[in-house]
């Protein structure tokens, strides 16, 4: 039993007679997949002279498919008289497993061909080839996505009964007021950091007093709403594209299409709907936090009171800087928005691909941010005229 | 119905299952079930929707904690065995599950190879051969094996998952609904495959099933699940011949008597491969 088992797979080689290359091949032991790691380029060597081989398994204690396979590989047409004469068990799995090496070795010869010997130069530009095809394929299935997307609205805009409100508002409920919190304290952070850092660096030449204009402008213009934007970008963008991945996973968004409800129209169209009329609050309110969380800054600081940096505000932030900020904000959202439900609809049926396609739809939707942002930097760098 | 045993050790049955009883709440699944599958024998289980087979598979998977009983695997205590003696049962274990359960992000080959890679000390290079070896065995075409499981058809995936659940040689195989979601076709090239491979490995295979064509065809006895334990276990043809409600119905209902028609033009179901 157990104890007295010998684990080891062995096997030993012997001259038979007179004649040059005929060999006895004596097994021992367990030819398990656990035992027979390594052992077959030794016995492949070993076995190299014989030209025909008798094969004594008296000893052999335990096979399976794979040390059948490693013998019937090994050994290959060279047997001589019977293999696993008068153990069927033994000689039933041999002759399942020897039927097939041939194939399975040409395949696993060809396979380690193909994936060792590629020219890495090639392999590289073949790698930057499918690249480049997959980008343009993705950039121009969401430009027939931004397209349906924007179709679907107009119908939407000439016929407004379309709508469906309930998803809307459940929407703005879950991407916009749920976001307030996190959006309220990170704008105070940000804005206290700048506040910290203008009144640290403008005092060095006396002109501490500037810290006021610079966080009002820093935060209406860009902070708030880029911060804003991101926070959301992270939050919603995963989500929606999460949802509708979900769905389509779960083959609910082809459920939807032979009722012939219109997921543009039951699905996208709520979302985008939903955050672009929501981000100029929630971006109001976040830029309003961040220039609390800047004036108290320079308030304790500073020793400006709330009179004197209220005052200063009003008399040196141009309206316009608000403006500026808002106006991008409704931007940001149909990005966002767009990315996020894209991303969901180009989920494929394995997990995988998922969670690919979240990590994707908060990349590109912050990317898209920045590059909003920029253009909208350039465009409106005249305002306010001085 | 299996020839022989291919690595005899004489540890008890592959499953021996005594008083099992699972609750959830309120809710008692199984009660006092009793059931055990002696070597070499291929065991199909049958219940209606709701009767606990899935749960039964769990438990003696060890994937569920049961309330009470005991399952043994190999005589082995699976409740109270350590996890080295855990790891010897799953060693000499394969289960295919419903759904393929194939890992997503590895190719077929790689999937084949996990559990060489895990049990074994084979080097990268032969593991993938023998990982071959197993998708030939399985019946998978070799070109398949840098496939990810999302490019697999249904019954693909059934076969790389029976490849997976091959790969050390398993003494014992669980089959889960092996034929579900495939076309009578591919089911019956499949349960052939199945049988084939019990009979030349010597293996033992605990299966839930729905089809009766798999019943008749592979099972040497079936086990059915009603009333909260196993009411009959005799092989198909003379469960037939019970006088159990549920039984009777299942084999003589609408559908059942199809089974059995189809049964009467089928030689023996053994050269359908």
């Amino acid at each position: 039993m157990a104890s007295t088992r010998n684990d080891k797979a062995q096997y030993r080689i012997e001259p038979v007679g007179e004649q040059d290359g005929y060999g006895r091949l004596t097994l021992s032991g367990d030819w398990r997949i656990g035992n027979i790691g390594g052992i077959a380029p030794r016995l492949k060597s070993d076995l190299k002279p014989l030209s025909s081989i008798e094969v004594d398994s008296g000893a052999l204690e335990q096979l399976d498919t794979a040390g059948a396979y490693l013998l019937s590989a090994v050994i290959g047409d060279r047997v001589r008289g019977e293999i696993f004469a008068g153990q069927d068990n033994y000689r039933g799995l041999y002759d399942l497993v020897s039927g097939r090496d041939l194939t399975v070795d040409e395949f696993h010869e060809d396979h380690v061909r193909r994936e060792e010997s590629e020219n890495p130069i090639i392999r590289g530009l073949a790698k930057l080839g499918a690249g480049v095809a997959v980008n343009l394929a993705i950039f121009t299935a969401l430009l027939s996505f931004i397209g349906r997307t924007v179709v679907t609205l107009i119908a939407t805009i000439f016929n407004p009964l379309k709508l469906r409100l309930t998803p809307l508002v459940s929407l703005m409920q879950r991407a916009g007021i749920e976001a307030l919190p996190i959006v309220i304290a990170s704008n105070l952070f940000i804005g206290a950091v700048i506040a910290f850092l203008g009144a640290m660096q403008l005092s060095q030449f006396g002109a501490q007093v500037f810290s006021i204009e610079l966080v009002g402008i820093a935060e209406l213009r860009e902070l708030g709403p880029l911060i804003t934007a991101v926070l959301l970008a992270g939050r919603s963008a995963s989500s929606f594209a999460a949802e509708i991945g979900a769905m389509k996973m779960n083959q609910e968004i082809d459920a939807m299409r032979v009722m012939g409800i219109d997921p543009y129209e039951a699905l996208v169209l709520p979302r985008l709907i939903g955050l672009v009329l929501m981000i100029p609050l929630i971006t109001f309110v976040g830029s309003m936090a961040g220039m609390i969380g800047g004036f108290g800054i320079i308030w304790t600081t500073l020793d400006y009171g709330p009179p004197m940096i209220l005052q200063r505000t009003l008399d040196y932030v141009d309206i316009s800087h608000f403006f500026v900020g808002m106006v991008k904000t409704p931007f940001y959202a149909a990005a966002i928005a767009i990315i996020g439900c894209h991303m969901g609809m180009t989920v494929t049926e394995d997990v995988i691909s998922l969670g690919r396609q979240v990590t994707r739809a908060v990349v590109q939707a912050i990317f898209a941010i920045f590059v909003i942002d920029a253009v909208f930097a350039l465009l409106l760098q005249g305002v306010p005229a001085q | 119905m299996s020839a022989y045993e291919l690595n005899p050790r004489n540890d008890g049955p592959p499953i021996e299952i005594r008083g099992l009883v699972n609750q959830f709440g309120d809710r008692v699944i199984h009660q006092d079930l009793d059931l055990t599958v002696e070597r070499g024998k291929i065991l199909g289980v049958v219940g209606g929707s709701g009767s606990g087979k899935t749960v039964l598979l769990k438990s003696i998977l060890g994937l569920l904690r049961f309330k009470s009983g005991q399952i043994n695997i190999f005589g082995q205590d699976i409740a109270t065995a350590s996890k080295k003696q855990k790891l010897d049962v799953q060693s000499r274990s394969g289960v295919l599950f419903q759904s393929g359960a194939l890992f997503s992000s590895l190719t077929v080959l790689e999937n084949i190879m996990v559990p060489m890679a895990e049990f074994t000390k084979l080097n990268r290079r032969e593991s993938k051969r023998i990982g071959l070896l197993k998708m030939s065995l399985a019946g998978l075409p070799l070109n398949a094996a840098d496939l990810m499981p999302s490019e697999l058809s249904g019954g693909m995936i059934k076969r790389a998952a029976l490849a997976r659940s091959l790969a050390l040689d398993p003494e014992l195989l669980f089959l889960d609904e092996p034929t579900a979601g495939l076309d009578p076709i591919s089911a019956a090239a499949f349960d052939a495959l199945i049988k084939e491979l019990a009979s030349s490995l010597g293996l033992t295979v605990f299966m839930i099933t729905h089809d009766l064509d798999s019943l008749y065809t592979i099972t040497d006895e079936v086990a059915v699940l009603a009333d909260k334990h196993v009411v009959a276990k005799a092989p198909p043809l003379e469960l037939e011949k019970s006088d159990h409600p549920w039984i009777h119905e299942y084999f003589h209902g609408p559908r059942g008597r199809l089974g059995g028609k189809m049964r009467d033009h089928t030689p023996s179901g053994d050269q359908e491969s």
